[in-house]
């Protein structure tokens, strides 16, 4: 009995000539799920006062900040640890979510994402779903009781690709009257 | 190689062996070269593709006859007319009017009442909202630990 096999492979592969026998006939490898840690700083970029007030970590970042935008100063407001698992593919929602309040200015922030996927192979790439983060300032009831106005000061709404490790600045100008900056720096670790 | 350096070089069209290199060990500008030619093969598809022949016409320009014109001239002459011959009618006349008389069946209660079909519900249509996505730009810094992307927003 004879048997045929064929092989499809990507041009580029081919003129490279990594893909030899042994790694064709391997099966491919099923996704695993992964614990995703993400370190996330929240910063602002203001206009007034020269002074950068952020943790050594985040030194080499606040530089390349300062070579691309012109705020005078960069200052941390929040930071936390978020935890999750990376989806197995499909189209289930892993939505991982914190909130608290901003020390000192008394915003309240909401951070979530709906999906983390983790790209099979090393270099881990980290893509995060539907990220969002909103401050919304403390609600202010009228006389009668009910709500008024919006309450939602800035946000941010996106995908992101990650890579592990790689510090990933997403920000966005001109937040309030001043023009300040909301930024938010995330480091995805990927633990297996 | 950084794969700041290797993502320059891919878009200067620049190959060589240290970036295949950078791309045997890298999975993201694998994906960034794998991006830029399905691209490059999209434009060239593209390429030979033919145009779709569009005809034009031109509307010829209508001219003013002038029997256009005095054919205008005598409707308006002619409606100027027709009331008053209306009016010389003689008086006696009367006009008659053709009556139909329609016999109406008293209803069976017990036969089964048949319906005209109602006109199907037609709901307005509802517009999905779109999800608003900002432009994102993705900054290169001289850092290749640090990569930066920047929201902008109408």
């Amino acid at each position: 009995m004879k048997r045929m096999i064929c092989l499809f492979a990507a041009a580029a592969a081919l003129s490279s000539g990594t893909m030899s026998w042994g790694q064709a006939a391997a099966p491919p490898s099923e996704p695993s799920v992964k614990n995703v840690e993400l370190t996330v700083y929240l910063l602002s970029g203001v206009q007034t006062g020269a002074t950068d007030d952020v943790p050594s970590d985040l030194a080499a970042t606040v530089k390349q900040l300062h070579s691309l935008f012109p705020y005078k100063g960069y200052k941390l407001a929040e930071s936390f640890i978020l935890r999750g698992r990376s989806a197995m593919g499909g189209p289930q929602y892993q939505t991982a979510r914190t909130e608290g309040v901003l020390p000192g200015s008394g915003l309240h922030y909401n951070f979530s994402y709906q999906r983390v996927r983790v790209s099979p192979e090393k270099p881990y790439m980290v893509h995060l779903d539907n990220l969002q983060i909103s401050l919304t300032a403390p609600p202010v009831y009228g006389p009668d009781g009910k709500q008024r106005g919006n309450s939602t000061v800035a946000s941010i709404s996106t995908d992101l690709d990650l890579g592990d490790g790689q510090k990933t600045v997403v920000g966005k100008s001109s937040i309030n009257s001043t023009g300040d900056a909301l930024i938010l720096v995330i480091v995805p670790r990927v633990i297996e | 190689m950084t794969c700041q350096d290797c993502e320059l070089r891919l878009a200067q069209e620049e190959t060589g062996e240290v970036v295949e290199q950078h791309l045997r060990e890298c999975a993201a500008c694998r994906t960034v070269y794998q991006d830029l030619a399905a691209n490059a093969l999209a434009l060239d598809a593209l390429r030979s593709d033919e145009l779709p022949k569009i005809s034009v016409r031109i509307p010829r320009r209508r001219h003013m006859y002038p029997w256009v014109a005095a054919a205008a001239a005598a409707l308006f002459a002619l409606a100027l007319l027709v009331p008053r011959i209306a009016q010389r009618k003689p008086a006696g006349s009367t006009a008659v009017s053709q009556v139909v008389e329609h016999q109406v069946q008293p209803t069976d209660p017990q036969a089964p009442q048949v319906r005209a079909p109602e006109a199907a519900k037609v709901e307005p249509a509802r517009l999905r909202p779109q999800k608003f996505e900002p432009l994102k730009i993705k900054m290169l810094t001289s850092d290749p630990d640090v990569v930066i992307y920047w929201l902008i927003e109408d």
